[in-house]
């Protein structure tokens, strides 16, 4: 586990990610993680730049996240096309290959896609910053393709 | 008498940058009502007396009616034509400003603007709405920090409750690690036969497919439990 210089722990888990394009017409590699959202299993990559935690509409469905069960939110662009859909509360983990896993509740948006919408690519959820990884501390070892991840205080 | 402002004399400049008028020193204004849906260079009507003077709002001094540059008090011109469009509505200054800049999208103006509000005179009902305008505006934090205070003020009402709980800072906690699937194992299958599988969700478990399907509905179907499984969209 990483740690301060006084001893005291930084992370309390580390697991491995793939780093590569998060969908076939992707370019840019992506910090790719396997998640356990509630008690489904998937992957997700990290944006620092986004916000929430961004379900594909085929995992919201799997989890059973209705929209009247969430909070309604303004739309969001998501690859050039509006987005609708709802905010909801979700247990996120992050499991662990050295150390203990990392459990968060997170503001997630789960979208409502109309019937000629379709999600592009089928992308995976998306980590966003606000409302997901914000309180959470995190670190990137490119050399083994290992995420650290750990509580605050 | 009604008049437009669009009909209006150009002696009002700056027009684009008005967003609401009202009676000076009397009343709130009365309007179409939301002039934050109209195009930019069409504000709706608005009802005055000849040589009222209508103080304006600018959008360029967040929105600070006592911080005109450009005029300070624009003068109605009753002797345009003159035509009732729609109903008259009362508006709420203070709710409009939030509309107006959630609607266009400028979340530093929103967020000068909903400090504007006093909040502590505000209901349950103004809350919400003002969160939900803070989610339109892109202004996340000023969101969850409205939803918080209102469901301090408000601890009955269910529904800003529920805003709260949802955009409440993220709650961490540590716990074992778990016996979920191997994820090393998992992720070599995907390298190794991935390629054969490309588009499809797949399960897998300790590095072995469980099942696959074009669909994750279709996939789930196939499955008895999603437990200690890696599912996931091969790319």
């Amino acid at each position: 586990m990483l740690r301060f210089s006084n001893g005291d722990d930084f992370t309390i888990g580390a697991a491995p990610y793939a780093y590569r394009p998060a969908a076939e017409q992707e370019t840019s590699p992506r910090i790719i993680l396997r998640l356990l959202l509630e008690n489904f299993e998937t992957t997700g990559f990290v944006d620092t730049g986004g916000v929430y935690l961004l379900l594909s509409p085929e995992v919201a469905d799997n989890l059973g996240l209705r929209p009247d069960d969430g909070i309604p939110t303004a739309p969001l662009m998501f690859r050039g096309q509006r987005v609708s859909g709802a905010l909801h509360l979700v247990s996120l983990t992050l499991p662990a290959e050295q150390g203990d896993d990392l459990t968060i509740q997170v503001t997630a948006f789960a979208p409502q896609l109309t019937p000629f919408q379709e999600w592009p690519n089928d992308f995976p959820c998306i980590l966003g910053m606000m409302g997901c990884l914000e309180f959470l501390r995190f670190a990137v070892d490119p050399t083994n393709s290992t995420f650290h991840f750990g509580e605050i205080g | 008498m009604i008049g437009t402002l669009a009909n209006a004399p150009p002696a009002p400049l700056l027009i684009r940058e008005f967003f609401g008028i009202r009676y000076s020193d009397t009343e709130l204004t009365v309007t179409s009502g939301s002039l934050f849906d109209l195009p930019n260079d069409d504000l709706g009507t608005a009802e005055w007396w000849p040589n009222t003077n209508v103080p304006v709002f600018d959008r360029k001094s967040d929105f600070a009616e006592s911080a005109l540059s450009f005029t300070g008090t624009v003068s109605a011109y009753p002797e345009r034509s003159y035509e009732r469009t729609v109903a008259n509505t009362m508006i709420d200054p203070e709710m409009s400003r939030l509309e107006v800049t959630a609607q266009i999208g400028d979340e530093r103006a929103f967020v000068a603007a909903q400090k504007q509000v006093d909040w502590q005179r505000r209901s349950a009902e103004d809350f919400i709405r003002g969160v939900q305008l803070a989610l339109a505006a892109g202004a996340y934090l000023v969101a969850r920090n409205l939803a918080a205070l209102g469901a301090s003020r408000f601890p009955n009402h269910a529904d800003l409750q529920k805003y709260a709980r949802v955009l409440a800072p993220p709650k961490v906690s540590r716990s074992k690690r778990s016996s979920s699937s191997d994820w090393k194992a998992s992720r070599n299958w995907l390298i190794h036969h991935g390629e054969s599988y490309r588009g499809q969700w797949v399960a897998l478990r300790d590095g072995e497919l469980v099942g696959s399907a074009n669909t994750l509905k279709a996939l789930s179907a196939q499955l008895h439990s999603t437990t200690g499984l890696l599912i996931t969209k091969v790319y």
